[in-house]
């Protein structure tokens, strides 16, 4: 058997016995909502009512009643579109990548992380088929044969990439999520009391019956998946970023795009992520899994991928100069001082400043410093999106096109009804999905849990 | 520009087996114009109005340094130099 060095810190608190997990995973699904969970579902759910009369409004009338103009033709609804999708990277990052790194850190909260992503990435699918005006129109980005005459999708625009690249993310993240949950679903299943309950869970499990051939199969697709669903952490984003750097606008049209983009959505996704489980183990007592050292690790990946961004924006303004061009000075010099340059230090703030705060320990493992950060650096992230897309734009290369932009009443209805979306699923599944991995947990009880380490070395001592 | 037009004299052009002869076909906005402002047409045939205009020495595209090769360019003023 393999034993880890005491030198590593337990990932399990606690003496935890296989069945304390058990109890322990299942609790939230077993008893009734607490009240905190019913007074947040119903915010939540108010908001995604507001979103959907928003959609339904501008449906009816036509994205006119949006604040795009002329010059500013693409504005909040990409914005949120490129938040959301750089929200769910944190997920694949933390199910394949660290799988694939053995950084058995990430068992306790991959199965959040996981859900986060394709919640979130629900909500970015909903822009772009919005601005679409025509949405019943939808199944034309797909190159589908049809007898329309010149009706076909332009391969050579990165909006069709874009329609790869998302679906491609939704289907394989999705179905790395499920068969994870597997037999996690068959753990419920065998307690359940309630029939339509069981029988429910029954369904989704698929029948998992727990055989060692059955066991070993789920090994190996898992990693399979996760060396499938590897590239998809660089490829969306990038494919992202090229909606702005392969067009001319200055400001966009720069190399720099891809791994400035992949490194700022990570660094969003982990701070949603650290947002997310700080609530989820505080209202389910589940400290003792997701520990201060989980909070830790990723509070070391935001600071790190925040210090990657901020080198970006750097590395951004010395190019600006350095190329001699005009228009891209202007650019960005339009960014920092123009009208928009509220937004771009909130940006800069955010972004660069505020991560850098973790290097101090004391900080990084302070709890409700955590969870001011974790907020403050999507903030930060939705402005960069913001300041990339509508300072770029509402100022090109014809003055007498220049303009401003501000959002109507019906595109904030619509940003905040996908806040409500979001919540609204992530907290359905908190109450029927075991939000944490308990049977990949279970493979390291023995090797890092609290107890069982202690009781190792103990022993150890004698021979 | 004009799809419906451009689509049908496409469609027309190639159940008849053969090129459309330049000036045979135009977009709603040429032939509206009484003065010829506009000119439509194939700048791949050599021998087309729009390609004589394209050689003329006043011919540019907007925002020329940017390099996307537009298929719309103008002529300048006819100026007393």
């Amino acid at each position: 058997m393999h034993y880890e060095s005491t030198e590593r810190k337990p990932l399990i608190l606690g003496d935890k016995s296989y069945h304390q997990i058990t109890e322990d995973v299942v609790r939230p699904i077993e008893t009734a909502a607490p009240r905190a969970w019913w007074i947040a579902f119903s915010i939540a759910l108010v908001m995604f009512l507001w979103g959907v009369g928003s959609l339904a409004y501008t449906v009816a009338t036509g994205i006119g009643v949006w604040g795009l103009n002329k010059t500013v033709g693409w504005a909040w609804d990409i914005t949120n579109f490129v938040w959301w999708v750089g929200i769910g990277h944190a997920g694949t990052l933390i199910s394949a990548v660290l799988l694939l790194f053995r950084q058995r850190w990430r068992m306790a909260i991959n199965r959040s992380a996981e859900a986060m992503t394709i919640f979130s990435v629900i909500q970015a699918g909903l822009f772009p088929l919005f601005h679409m005006g025509r949405v019943w129109l939808a199944y034309w980005v797909f190159p589908i044969p049809n007898q329309y005459g010149s009706l076909w999708v332009n391969f050579n625009s990165p909006l069709l990439w874009d329609v790869f690249a998302i679906s491609t993310y939704l289907t394989v993240s999705v179905v790395f999520w499920y068969v994870g949950l597997i037999p996690d679903f068959a753990m419920v299943r065998d307690r359940a009391i309630n029939p339509v309950q069981k029988h429910i869970y029954k369904i989704l499990s698929f029948g998992w019956g727990g055989k060692a051939k059955a066991w070993q199969r789920f090994e190996e697709v898992s990693l399979v998946l996760a060396g499938l669903a590897t590239p998809l952490v660089l490829s969306v984003h990038t494919i992202v970023s090229m909606d702005f750097a392969t067009s001319v606008i200055p400001g966009w049209h720069t190399t720099i795009f891809p791994p400035y983009f992949v490194a700022g959505a990570i660094f969003s996704g982990f701070a949603m992520v650290q947002t997310l489980l700080l609530i989820v183990r505080k209202v389910f007592k589940m400290e003792d899994y997701i520990t201060i050292q989980h909070i830790e690790m990723m509070n070391i990946v935001i600071m790190v991928t925040g210090s990657i961004v901020g080198v970006a924006y750097i590395t951004e303004l010395f190019i600006a100069w350095y190329s001699g061009v005009e228009y891209e000075q202007y650019a960005f010099l339009n960014r920092a001082t123009g009208p928009y340059w509220w937004a771009y230090w909130s940006m800069m703030t955010c972004n660069v400043f505020s991560p850098q705060l973790m290097w101090s320990k004391k900080l990084r493992t302070n709890l409700v410093f955590t969870f001011v950060i974790s907020i403050v650096v999507n903030i930060g992230m939705w402005f960069e999106r913001f300041v990339i897309i509508v300072t770029s734009l509402h100022r090109d290369y014809l003055p007498s096109s220049w303009s401003m932009f501000s959002p109507s009443f019906v595109e904030v209805g619509i940003f905040v009804g996908t806040i409500g979306f979001f919540f609204t699923l992530f907290l359905l599944y908190a109450r029927t999905f075991p939000v944490i991995a308990q049977a990949e947990l279970k493979t390291i009880l023995k090797t890092s849990g609290e107890a069982q380490k202690k009781l190792h070395n103990d022993h150890g001592a004698h021979h | 520009m004009c799809i419906q037009r451009v689509q049908y004299a496409k469609l027309e052009a190639k159940k008849v087996g053969q090129p459309i002869p330049d000036g045979a076909f135009t977009v709603a906005c040429a032939e509206a114009c009484s003065t010829d402002s506009i000119t439509f047409g194939d700048v791949n045939n050599a021998k087309s109005a729009v390609r004589a205009a394209k050689s003329d020495a006043r011919a540019y595209h907007l925002l020329e340094e940017v390099g996307t090769q537009p298929s719309v360019f103008y002529l300048t003023k006819v100026r007393n130099a």
